[in-house]
């Protein structure tokens, strides 16, 4: 089973375009995840909150910060969005498991049997 | 003498009355009519309703449509226990399924909408939900030809709010299900109950449940209000943003401030239908978890647990409500004539959004 996430910053909100940016920022330096859950933990996005998060991590934040102002991982942001677009995707979260997809938060279960009925089908020959 | 007579006499009975098939049985129970079809919707309207449906430019900030809340695959209901709102804004109940509600009379948890397509509005204008002027919704698609085509050959002219929710309501109106088991059991078809199916349509239907004392009739519901006790979510009072919501929609509906949902008192202003809850319709209630107002319940073993129990606590919960103890095998044939419930429904996939 492989997990993807593809970002999809909602256009309304401050700092959600510099918040996935952060998070590439910190993926470059192989702490995606663990900036990934500091961050929604956390909740607070400004610029100093998202620097303070990566010294937290012990990144190296001189590199996180000069890439996170020069917007160096603008255009792989920009990318998924364009992606979500062409899908007409517009909800963020939005999860596409095996082709089926599930708009919004939902309890694990909804997940559990989506997850199930695709793993059925992958042991019967499919994907 | 006399009593070998009797014992041969109660036991050729009882032999008698096993023998007493289950449907002759269930002939003795209050079974409603089958539901009748609804009259035939007129193809053009129901075309351009799926469109409106299915598209986001109904939301002020163009990502929500109805589908979002009402989703095909999950019978037009969502699975999640508090329903989805306005981006970065939080709803307050669960959202209701949309299969069969052509039949209906009474629409919202709080029965605030007397019709379909007054219902059909609401949402679009909803501060939390789709957040869009109505009549900004009407220039807005006035402006895409595709859509101006659309409504010409649905409605003979252009754009209005009226054939935006008449279209709209003309689509949900072909959402039918009327072939679950039960339906068929109730045409004729015999054994398209199971054995355990019809023990709990009995217990539905008999003095054992007594459940068809509100869920009555072929949609098996009064579409009354009633109180059942149901425990308010922590979290819709804890959270500001859930706070938020629920003091707008008091606010709007005339009513004080409260720390509860006031059910039913939103609309008629009498204490006594404060958290008074429409009883739902019940078909394809095994898809449309989870349950209640407020979802509080994951799983229909725990709303047959619930009503078990008498209901929760309220001191203005409804006299109806009483403990049923029911074994733990009666529980299980409860469950599954509720399942005997679930049918199938025509798929619906998202059409390409007309014009840009």
């Amino acid at each position: 089973m492989r997990l993807v996430i593809k970002h999809y910053p909602y256009r309304y909100r401050d700092y959600s375009y510099l918040a996935a940016q952060a998070a590439e920022a910190a993926r470059v330096q192989g702490k995606f995840w663990e900036y990934f859950d500091l961050m929604t933990h956390e909740k607070r996005l400004t610029r100093d909150d998202l620097i303070g998060y990566a010294r937290q991590l012990k990144l190296d934040v001189p590199r996180f910060t000069k890439e996170l102002d020069s917007e160096t991982h603008r255009p792989r942001v920009e990318k998924d969005v364009q992606l979500a677009r062409e899908l007409d995707f517009y909800q963020t979260p939005t999860f596409v498991i095996n082709g089926r997809t599930l708009v919004g938060e939902r309890p694990i279960e909804s997940f559990r049997q989506v997850i199930d009925t695709a793993l059925a089908e992958a042991a019967k020959g499919g994907r | 003498m006399k009593d070998r007579f009797l014992q041969r006499f109660i036991f050729i009975l009882s032999c008698l009355l096993l023998l007493v098939p289950g449907p002759l049985m269930a002939r003795q129970l209050p079974l409603p009519e089958p539901l009748q079809l609804l009259p035939a919707q007129d193809p053009a309207k129901v075309e351009l309703g799926k469109a409106l449906f299915f598209d986001r430019r109904l939301s002020g900030d163009g990502t929500i449509s109805c589908a979002v809340c009402h989703v095909p695959d999950e019978a037009y209901a969502d699975g999640r226990k508090i329903s989805a709102a306005y981006p970065t804004n939080k709803h307050w109940r669960h959202t209701i399924g949309l299969l069969n509600v052509g039949y209906l009379d009474t629409f919202f948890w709080d029965g605030r909408s007397k019709g379909l397509e007054q219902q059909a509005q609401g949402p679009i204008h909803s501060s939390f939900e789709m957040n869009l002027n109505p009549r900004y919704l009407v220039a807005k698609l006035r402006e895409i030809p595709e859509y101006q085509q659309l409504f010409e050959q649905a409605w003979g002219g252009g754009v209005t709010l009226e054939r935006i929710v008449g279209s709209l309501s003309a689509f949900e109106r072909t959402l039918l299900i009327t072939d679950a088991p039960f339906d068929r059991y109730l045409k004729g078809q015999k054994d398209a109950l199971s054995a355990d199916a019809q023990q709990g349509m009995a217990i539905f239907y008999g003095k054992r449940g007594n459940c068809a004392q509100c869920h009555s009739g072929s949609l098996l519901t009064d579409e009354k209000f009633y109180n059942l006790g149901v425990a308010e979510l922590p979290e819709l009072s804890s959270d500001p943003q859930h706070r938020s919501t629920r003091n707008f929609f008091l606010g709007e509906m005339g009513v004080e401030s409260m720390d509860r949902d006031p059910g039913h008192y939103a609309v008629t202003h009498k204490k006594g239908d404060i958290g008074a809850f429409r009883t739902p319709p019940l078909r394809q209630v095994e898809q449309t978890g989870p349950y209640m107002h407020n979802g509080s319940f994951a799983s229909l073993a725990e709303v047959i647990e619930f009503f078990n129990q008498g209901g929760g606590y309220d001191p203005d919960k409804t006299e109806r409500l009483k403990p049923l103890g029911l074994s733990a095998g009666e529980k299980l044939a409860l469950e599954a004539f509720l399942n005997s419930l679930t049918g199938t429904y025509q798929p619906v996939h998202a059409p390409p959004p007309p014009g840009y």
